[in-house]
């Protein structure tokens, strides 16, 4: 606090230390603006605002230089929808000290907001229109108007209040509470809202005692409380009537409950799980699938494995003679054995060594070759002989069949002796196959030319075209 | 018993965007502190005066007395 003729500061004292001037009125004056400041400030926090607006004008009143209260009052007449004034405090406020002035950021905040301010002018214009048409007595146009208003602008107290009143006079007491109750909920100690409502009561009361029916569904009384900075205004609803109907009520609650969680949480669960699940059984299936690729590769090379022992087992056995199928070297013993035991046998031996083709002959061993090629020396002749007999008796009996079966033979042993061949020519012409046995004729005349079966095969020849 | 009419009267047409320029010109801006500097100013001004007539009125009462005790 400095002194307001030399801006010394101020003492405890009723004078000013530096000009000697008298403060004590003075230091008064400023404790009273001070005192309505508080008052207002608390007011405001209790949401009495038109209380609130009183006292911060009366600060005003005694230090208009009082920024704290210039301030709050244009916030206060904010919240009342009462834009305009609460601008020209602030206007006020930053003109008087410019500087480090919290004004300047609520008027930055709303030029910030042109949108804002033209909604704001827009329910300031219809509200004063709706006032005219009250003055002209249309208050059906003037209620259409105020609920506009109200649904941009739902702190305008004045407007809530002329809808309130507007209500009243239409008879329309339960709209003209909730509407009041509205006003309430902004300005909690308004003494026009209360007033209203009050004779709102008083009317409803007196129809009701007229009618004897229950005119309005709200209640008379309200109840307000404080939650935070906000003060909550609401109807007193009669308590509700304790017994069966709570049971009726904790019945449905359960229900509802039950319901939810079989609606909403137990499919999302549900879901959840099978998701879980979707994704164990893919793992698995996965698992399961490379097992399976796994096993089939094993058995495959396994398969490969037993084929391989199979073919070569076949072929041990085949060396070995262990399959049951006679191989050339069984052939060769047993004709060895039948040497051994007969030498003169040579169509047993010779039986034996035809079973030996003469590509393995000569692909054996030595010893093999050896062996066969002495053993067919040696039997060779002999067998060569004892077919030609053999053929000859069958030439005697007449079968030819046989006979070129044991000719054939003789001179697969000995192809030196033409009459053989000459004799195998013969059975094959008269067995009929004069074809095969021209040939053989040819064969005669080829490998035996200067010889009487030459002569006589081209006789036979002859004859035989 | 609420009077509309005179309910009606209470509310007055609400200050538009457009009148914040007048709302601030003609604000009333005396406060107690200016009535109370202005009462300190006039009692100020009224005890210069007061001293000036009366220093005055000494020197006149002076003169006088040597005119008469002079000659």
């Amino acid at each position: 606090m400095k002194c307001y003729q030399c801006g010394n500061r101020l003492s405890k004292e009723d004078f000013c230390t530096g000009c000697g001037a008298d403060v004590g009125v003075y230091k008064k004056i400023l404790a009273m603006s001070n005192y309505y400041y508080n008052d207002g400030l608390a007011k405001a926090n209790v949401r009495d605002l038109s209380g609130a607006a009183l006292s911060l004008r009366q600060s005003l009143k005694y230090n208009k230089r009082n920024m704290e209260a210039r301030n709050l009052l244009g916030l206060v007449y904010f919240e009342m929808g009462e834009a305009v004034l609460a601008l020209s405090e602030w206007i006020i406020s930053k003109n008087l000290e410019p500087v480090k002035n919290i004004a300047d950021e609520y008027i930055n905040a709303l030029h910030e907001s042109p949108t804002r301010l033209d909604n704001i002018d827009q329910t300031l214009k219809k509200y004063n229109q709706a006032l005219q048409y009250c003055y002209q007595d249309s208050k059906d146009l003037a209620i259409i108007q105020l609920k506009k208003v109200l649904s941009i602008n739902r702190n305008l107290i004045s407007g809530y209040q002329l809808l309130g009143l507007l209500y009243i006079c239409t008879g329309d007491y339960d709209n003209a509470k909730r509407t009041l109750f509205k006003a309430l909920s902004v300005d909690a100690s308004n003494t026009t809202t209360l007033g209203y409502i009050k004779e709102v009561n008083r009317l409803i009361r007196e129809q009701e005692e007229k009618t004897g029916k229950k005119v309005s569904s709200l209640p008379m009384d309200t109840i307000s409380y404080q939650n935070g900075n906000e003060v909550i205004i609401q109807p007193v609803y009669e308590k509700e009537k304790k017994g069966f109907s709570s049971i009726v009520n904790i019945a449905i609650g359960i229900g509802v409950g039950i319901a939810i969680s079989w609606f909403l949480i137990f499919p999302a669960r549900m879901s959840g799980q099978n998701r879980m699940n979707d994704e164990k059984f893919k793992e698995v299936s996965e698992q399961l699938a490379a097992e399976q690729a796994s096993r089939q590769e094993i058995e495959k090379a396994l398969q490969d494995k037993q084929n391989q022992m199979d073919e070569l087992q076949r072929q041990y056995d085949d060396l070995t003679g262990a399959s049951g199928k006679r191989t050339e070297l069984d052939y060769l013993m047993d004709a060895a054995t039948a040497y051994v035991a007969d030498p003169t046998d040579s169509l047993t031996i010779m039986e034996q060594m035809d079973h030996i083709p003469e590509e393995y002959v000569d692909s054996a061993k030595d010893s093999y070759r050896n062996l066969y090629n002495a053993l067919k020396a040696d039997t060779a002749t002999l067998a060569a002989d004892q077919y030609i007999e053999s053929a000859k008796s069958a030439v005697k009996a007449n079968d030819y069949k046989t006979a070129i079966e044991e000719y054939t033979k003789a001179w697969l042993l000995d192809k030196s002796n033409s009459d053989v061949l000459m004799n195998l020519a013969h059975c094959y012409r008269q067995d009929g196959d004069t074809q095969k046995a021209d040939e053989l004729y040819q064969q005669v005349i080829d490998t035996f030319p200067d010889t009487q079966n030459a002569a006589d095969a081209r006789d036979y020849m002859t004859e035989g075209e | 018993m609420i009077n509309f009419e005179e309910e009606l009267k209470k509310f007055h047409p609400s200050l538009e965007i457009e009148g914040v320029e007048d709302a601030v010109r003609n604000h009333d801006m005396t406060d107690m502190t200016d009535i109370f500097l202005a009462m300190m100013k006039e009692k100020t001004d009224a005890a210069i005066q007061a001293r000036a007539e009366g220093q005055a009125q000494a020197q006149a009462q002076m003169e006088q007395m040597m005119y008469t005790h002079l000659g």
